[in-house]
């Protein structure tokens, strides 16, 4: 009987449940079948890279493997060695804090400007800022780059900092979620005689966290990945940050490409901590910033 | 009574004193340079005019002649047809895969999010690195897979074929895209209350009517952040393209944005590249001005 039930096609299923929960649908299990694949196609990639990092120059160079065909560790240690590292991600996480924190500031301040504020020219100015998010960086290189110099930026920590404030995207991100903040409050607190500066930095900013936090991930990882800007601010090697570093490994005349990989999986793993330690924040900060 | 109201009697310094940096920043690192490429794209700037310093100025000859070559239209052709591909293969992906997540285990969830979060941290030339690993000519891993399965298949040039290239290209776009589409897809999500679906299937309303009347018009705003900043990024597509190719791609893999390099530092033309580039901006804007519209109108109109 046992058997014959389990090839009953008009049972409605033909498993059960091990953990004594109900037993799941056939749909239910195509659609996490489907999603486990696409997530798999998704990180395949990022495996087979963090496992090649364990591989030796010969074997890269070779024909192919998924896994290690031995294991080592001598890649990371050779990056260690043989490459000012430290300074590197020195320059890196001392470059992406400051400049997250510049682009907080200054963009926050813009955007409680274009959204609660009624002035001459705001429109015009705030359809200005959003047109430069469409301006391609590298069809500008030279100009810009004749800026900086003017300015005497070049090789200075300033010059990798201060272009980064110019974040049209953190403006209008913060902007749009400032809008959603009633007119009331900021009224009250006006009546109640606090000052403009107050009531931006004590009540409007508080309110504007999740946008904030979103922009801030946003700013963390472009600048930790930032690569056309340094390369051309940080000529000397007391400045370079992390991607130009790699960069310069990949132009020289025997590329050290085990090097390149260890140095990568390194670099990768400081913005992985924050992510996951973040998570919640990014995901609530982004549904949040966009319902609204 | 609304704070545009009261402001309006009279002119207060604060707006301006707040917008300052951040306009002062722009104009110092976008602005100015626009200028300066403006300025560029109506002088005749090559290789002799590098030399003597300065260019000869020839009114609107680099934008008549930009317009009136076949070449232009190919190009701006392609890459509108390249930007469509990436955004709405990135969209569709994204949506079903954030639709996917909210039906899963918190557990499956969280390690789920913890993996697009690793993809997208990943720094974009990295990213990039590894796909042209994944296809190159010698060391593919997919040829060698296909070969270990049994099938003896030669190595085999990816790029030969603009049309498996520019997929392989778009794959990779769209790969580096995914995350931050289906995180935001998947928050917003979120965000929509359970009861109001539950009221409207109690109420016998089909899946798709659900989605077509709750949940879309919900997730609209999002939708339109994202298919913007997607158009925006995609359009200016660079580095994929220049770095899967070895730094020298074939013409037919022109894109705006590598034209526009290859005319000003390939050819030593800085006035025509100038002007390309400049061709390239009013191109974007004409293809996201809806989408400007409605991103200044959010919220404003309320």
């Amino acid at each position: 009987m046992k058997l014959l039930r389990i090839f009953d096609a008009n049972a409605k299923n033909n498993w059960t449940s091990t953990s004594g929960r109900r037993t799941p649908e056939t749909a239910e299990i195509l659609r996490t079948a489907l999603l486990i694949g696409m997530t798999f196609v998704v990180l395949a990639p990022v495996i087979w890279f963090t496992l090649s990092s364990f591989k030796g120059l010969a074997e890269l160079g070779g024909r192919p493997h998924f896994l290690p065909q031995s294991f080592s560790l001598d890649n990371y240690s050779e990056a260690l060695k043989s490459y000012n590292y430290k300074r590197y991600f020195f320059n890196s996480v001392f470059v992406t804090t400051v400049a997250t924190i510049l682009t907080l500031v200054i963009n926050s301040m813009a955007a409680y400007a274009f959204a609660k504020y009624n002035f001459r020219g705001r429109d015009g100015l705030f359809v200005l800022t959003l047109a430069m998010i469409m301006i391609p960086l590298q069809v500008i290189l030279i100009p810009i780059y004749l800026v900086v110099a003017q300015l005497g930026m070049v090789n200075t920590y300033w010059g990798l900092i201060i272009p980064a404030a110019a974040t049209p995207t953190g403006v209008f991100v913060i902007r749009q979620y400032m809008l959603t903040i009633p007119d009331e409050l900021i009224e009250s607190a006006r009546i109640d005689g606090a000052g403009e500066f107050r009531i931006y930095a004590r009540i409007v900013l508080p309110l504007a966290r999740p946008a904030l936090a979103v922009v801030a991930i946003f700013s963390i990882l472009w600048r930790w990945n930032d690569f056309i800007w340094p390369l051309l601010v940080a000529q000397d090697e007391k400045f370079y940050t992390l991607p130009v570093a790699l960069a310069q490994l990949n132009g020289r005349l025997a590329v050290p490409t085990n090097i390149i990989i260890a140095m990568s999986v390194m670099s990768i793993i400081p913005v992985l901590f924050m992510f996951v330690f973040m998570q919640r924040q990014i995901v609530q900060g982004i549904s949040q910033t966009g319902m609204k | 009574m609304s704070i545009a109201a009261v402001r309006r009697r009279k002119i207060s310094p604060w707006p301006y004193l707040l917008i300052f940096p951040s306009i002062l920043a722009l104009i110092l690192i976008l602005g100015y340079p626009i200028v300066k490429l403006l300025n560029l794209s109506f002088q005749k700037y090559g290789l002799t005019q590098i030399i003597a310093g300065r260019g000869v100025g020839v009114g609107l000859k680099n934008f008549t002649d930009s317009l009136s070559d076949s070449n232009f239209w190919t190009i701006l052709l392609r890459t509108y047809a390249f930007t469509f591909c990436i955004v709405f293969v990135t969209i569709i992906v994204g949506a079903a895969m954030a639709h996917l997540m909210l039906r899963m285990h918190n557990v499956i969830r969280i390690l789920l999010t913890a993996i697009f979060v690793m993809v997208w941290a990943m720094p974009q030339l990295v990213g990039i690195s590894i796909w042209r690993w994944l296809f190159s000519f010698n060391f593919s891993i997919i040829t060698s897979t296909v070969r270990s399965l049994g099938f003896p298949i030669a190595n085999h040039n990816y790029f030969q074929n603009i049309i498996s290239g520019f997929t392989i290209i778009g794959g990779c776009v769209a790969w580096g895209a995914l995350p931050f589409v289906t995180i935001s897809i998947y928050a917003a999500l979120t965000q929509v209350p359970k009861e109001l679906i539950e009221a409207a299937e109690l109420d016998g309303a089909t899946r798709f009517q659900v989605f077509k009347n709750i949940i879309f018009p919900m997730l609209f705003p999002i939708y339109i952040i994202l298919i913007s900043l997607s158009v925006i990024w995609d359009f200016q597509i660079f580095s994929h393209i220049w770095v899967f190719l070895d730094a020298r791609p074939a013409p037919q893999y022109f894109t705006m944005a590598i034209y526009a390099f290859e005319q000003s530092f390939g050819q030593s033309e800085y006035g025509k590249g100038a002007a390309i580039s400049i061709l390239m901006i009013i191109a974007l804007l004409g293809f996201t001005g809806y989408y400007l519209k409605q991103m200044v109108k959010i919220g404003d109109g309320q």
